[in-house]
């Protein structure tokens, strides 16, 4: 269940990429993320890691 | 802010995803998110290994992911320890994390296990107690809230806990559609709590109640 793969370099940009985006209302500080569960269950189930959903609203 | 850690750890350790439950309605609904913000840890196989609901600091939050991701304080974990010893706090924590995942059943069935384990007035059932009434309430079964908030007033008069109760009574009132009664309670509440935070909200859903406009 634990999973402590190194995700590629390729990714590890990409996400960085990503986590230039505007930080939402979160209890999770500026981090690399992506905007759709879809995505990131597609590079998880690449790289075997789990995922955190963070879910949240702009109320 | 910028946290490096948690950049490190979402970058190595965990994929992160940051869904707008407004804009996602049918993943947030899958997923049962009943509160803001909520993170749900999934594990490699799509299933949910467990969640956080509330803010945490950084490093409380990272911790925890990382003792999930361990097995450790996972709902399996506590459940498998309440097998081996009684531990009406643990029945509470497991109550709590069914209940976020929304298991309703289950979540009454423990929080009557930490009401059964315990006397009925002692803290613990207390919040035991005070959980099923809003779960009844949540659940539109508003005569049965009302009847638990009702037996909540008397058993822990004097107690917060008792003040509490009586201000989820008006709402649960209101809910039902018993404007009569609501604006009763909330005015019994203001009555016997005339300093409490409060009072300020229950007199607007009086005048609400009312339809008395803001300010007049």
């Amino acid at each position: 269940m634990t999973h402590s793969g190194q995700i590629p370099i390729l990714l590890a940009i990409m996400l960085l990429i990503v986590a230039c985006g505007a930080e939402k209302q979160s209890s999770i500080p500026s981090a690399p993320y992506f905007a759709n569960y879809a995505e990131a269950r597609t590079v998880a189930d690449s790289t075997g890691q789990a995922v955190l959903v963070n879910f949240y609203t702009d109320w | 802010m910028i946290d490096q850690k948690a950049i490190d750890f979402f970058t190595t350790e965990v994929i992160l995803a940051k869904v707008n439950a407004e804009v996602d309605s049918l993943l947030a609904q899958e997923f049962h998110i009943s509160g803001y913000p909520t993170s749900v840890l999934v594990g490699e196989d799509g299933e949910e290994i467990d969640r956080i609901v509330g803010y945490l600091e950084v490093d409380d939050f990272l911790k925890t992911i990382v003792d999930y991701q361990n097995g450790i304080g996972t709902l399996d974990d506590l459940l498998a320890r309440a097998e081996l010893e009684p531990d009406r706090e643990l029945y509470l924590e497991i109550a709590e994390k069914y209940k976020y995942r929304g298991g309703s059943d289950e979540a009454r069935n423990w929080y009557q296990k930490v009401i059964d384990a315990g006397e009925p007035t002692d803290s613990l059932s207390g919040e035991g107690r005070m959980s099923l009434a809003d779960m009844l309430r949540r659940a539109k079964e508003y005569e049965q809230a009302l009847e638990a908030y009702g037996s909540i007033m008397k058993d822990f008069s004097g107690e917060m806990i008792a003040q509490d109760a009586e201000i989820w009574r008006a709402i649960a009132y209101r809910q039902m559609g018993d404007t009569t009664q609501a604006i009763n309670a909330f005015q019994e509440y203001i009555e016997h709590y005339p300093e409490s935070e409060d009072v300020e909200y229950a007199t607007k859903q009086i005048d609400k109640l009312k339809g008395v406009e803001p300010g007049t």
